[in-house]
């Protein structure tokens, strides 16, 4: 070789490399290639920090995932809550018991009525005495001072607030009905509950990114700086900001897409401990419910949105180290 | 091809490095840059390169002032300048072949071009049996060797070499400096900060002497 190698300008950089990739896309997929190669290098080396920041993350993003999981099932649960509402006829005192009877056959027979229960004073004040203390109280007493008591289950075509404060209104008017009770405002409180959850999940959604955010940032900084030979010479050999911040933001989106992953695992192996509570719950009311995990979407969800916050992250660490770089 | 007129540099600190600079370097000339330590010349260098920026006066670039190159397009402007700085500024954790082809990566270069060029450019310096070493394990003459390689890789118009002989012992600094002169007898453009004065005392070249951050220009051609 001799030395006009170097004076040989027949294969310009550029008149050389779109002959040799053939276009601008191959070319811009090479790119990426190398830089996503050379993120994941840069990310295998951070070892047991990576995993550790791999595992803050996937712990960040579990809380809301795993608070969305909750807020889904406690929406399902409420139209269950509807439907077996339960309204309690208190009837008044002196009337016989065939009459009762014969009054909860009738009001089975309406259509909004599923089933109806008979509990006598004595089978009440019974389960009373099991259930109370003050029972042994009321053993002392002459005569059973509770009255009979009509259960009526409303049927589940007839669910809502509406429906119920018309049904509770027209037994209420019916003879011997002393008092006809509904209790809706548990089921408003749940509403309030979840509605208060879901604030809850925002706010601590919006935290947890700005988190996931500085928890990137920091790691892909501490790495930027264990990289400072090589980003100070490869600048001044000409390489563009974007060149020395694409690898770096290859590693973050790989912290974050492994920390999605991690919140997966999590969320359903927290949700799976919960279905076994649930279950029993779940028996007291309609056997058609089921505990939702994580669905599909919402798994892909997590890792986009860990990717997503890796890419940010990594870009502000970058991009605020390049520059305080200066040159 | 390189331009300085009435540059002053001025960092940060108060300290100013060159007061009054004038000069000008036609294409496919060869000059020594030369002054004691302290004169300013890796401040020089540094202003063409734009790693600084001069506080005033104009520094062009093939009828261009550098000053106002974009910020993104300042890659571009270093691609055409190979640099040797005073130390090598090799990455230890890569191998000598790595090393010279960073600026091609750098500049979207890939696969056997690389590999072409890169042993081209270490055949040049003599090191092309090495180009798997390691450059800790190589000496310092060697890896000023490697620097160089990497600076000519991308074929550039400039060459700017910051006392490239240094630490090195007579024998080898004329070794380097036959190279540079090599690269500039195919029309490369350099530029050569040394204070190795009878060094370059046999070589036919001018001289570019900055006495406490001012140029006197002797246009004394060969
Ligand atoms: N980054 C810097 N900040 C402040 N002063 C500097 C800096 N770099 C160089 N100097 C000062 O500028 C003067 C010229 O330095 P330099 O250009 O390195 O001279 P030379 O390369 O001729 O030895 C010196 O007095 C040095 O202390
Ligand atoms: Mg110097």
């Amino acid at each position: 070789m001799s030395a006009d190698y170097i004076s040989n300008r027949g294969s310009k950089p550029h008149a050389g490399k779109t002959k040799r990739h053939g276009s601008w896309l191959a070319k811009y997929l090479l790119v990426h290639k190398l830089a996503m190669n050379n993120g994941f290098e840069r990310f295998l080396k951070g070892r047991l920090g990576s995993v550790m920041t791999v595992f803050v993350i996937g712990f960040a993003l579990t809380l809301p995932a795993a608070l969305q999981v909750v807020v889904k099932n406690a929406e399902q649960f409420a139209p269950i809550m509807e439907s077996s509402t339960q309204i309690t006829l208190f009837i008044e005192k002196d009337v016989s018991l065939q009459d009762v009877t014969t009054l909860a056959k009738e009001i089975k027979l309406r259509e909004e009525v599923s089933e109806t229960s008979f509990i006598s004073p004595d089978e009440a004040l019974k389960e009373f005495q099991r259930d109370t203390e003050i029972g042994d109280a009321l053993n002392h007493l002459s005569d059973n001072p509770l009255p009979p008591v009509i259960l009526v289950t409303v049927d589940s075509q007839f669910l809502g607030k509406d429906n119920i404060n018309r049904i509770l209104q027209e037994l209420s008017m019916l003879p011997l009905v002393k008092i006809a009770q509904a209790d809706l405002h548990w089921l408003e409180r749940l509403l309030g509950i979840i509605n208060l959850i879901k604030q809850a999940a925002l706010l601590m959604t919006i935290f947890l990114i700005i988190a996931v955010i500085m928890v990137v940032g920091n790691t892909i900084r501490l790495m930027s700086q264990s990289y400072k030979d090589e980003i100070e010479i490869s600048k001044l050999v000409g390489a563009t900001d974007g060149f020395v911040r694409r690898p770096f933001i290859y590693s973050g989106m790989f912290y974050g897409f492994f920390g999605g992953i991690i919140s997966i695992i999590f969320t359903v192996f927290s949700t799976s401990y919960l279905q076994s509570h649930v279950a029993n719950l779940a028996e007291l009311y309609a056997s058609s419910f089921m505990l939702h995990g994580l669905s599909f979407i919402d798994s892909v969800t997590l890792i986009i949105t860990g990717t997503l916050l890796g890419f940010g992250g990594s870009w502000i660490a970058v991009s605020r180290y390049l520059h305080e770089l200066n040159l | 091809m390189i331009q300085f007129d009435h540059v002053r540099k001025k960092y940060p600190g108060g300290h100013e490095a060159l007061k009054d600079v004038s000069f000008y370097l036609s294409k496919g000339e060869m000059a020594f840059l030369t002054g004691h330590s302290g004169a300013g010349k890796t401040t020089l260098l540094k202003l063409i390169a734009l790693i600084e920026t001069a506080s005033s006066g104009h520094v062009l670039f093939e009828q261009q002032n550098v000053l106002h190159i974009p910020l993104r397009k300042v890659p571009l402007l270093r691609r055409k300048i190979g640099v040797i700085f005073q130390n090598p500024m090799l990455l230890g954790d890569r191998s000598v072949f790595q090393n010279v082809a960073l600026p091609l990566l750098v500049s979207g270069y890939s696969g056997p071009e690389i590999s072409r060029r890169v042993r081209a450019s270490l055949d040049q310096v003599g090191l092309l049996s090495r180009e798997k070493a390691n450059p800790v394990t190589l000496s310092g003459g060697e890896q000023q060797r490697v620097s160089i390689a990497r600076a000519i890789v991308s074929k550039p118009k400039v060459i700017l070499a910051d006392e490239p002989t240094g630490n090195l012992d007579p024998h080898l600094s004329r070794e380097i400096m036959d190279l540079f002169v090599r690269f500039n007898s195919v029309g490369v453009t350099t530029l050569i900060a040394t204070h190795d004065l009878e060094l370059i005392k046999p070589l036919p070249f001018r001289h570019l002497e900055l006495n406490a951050g001012c140029m006197n220009e002797t246009q004394t051609t060969s």
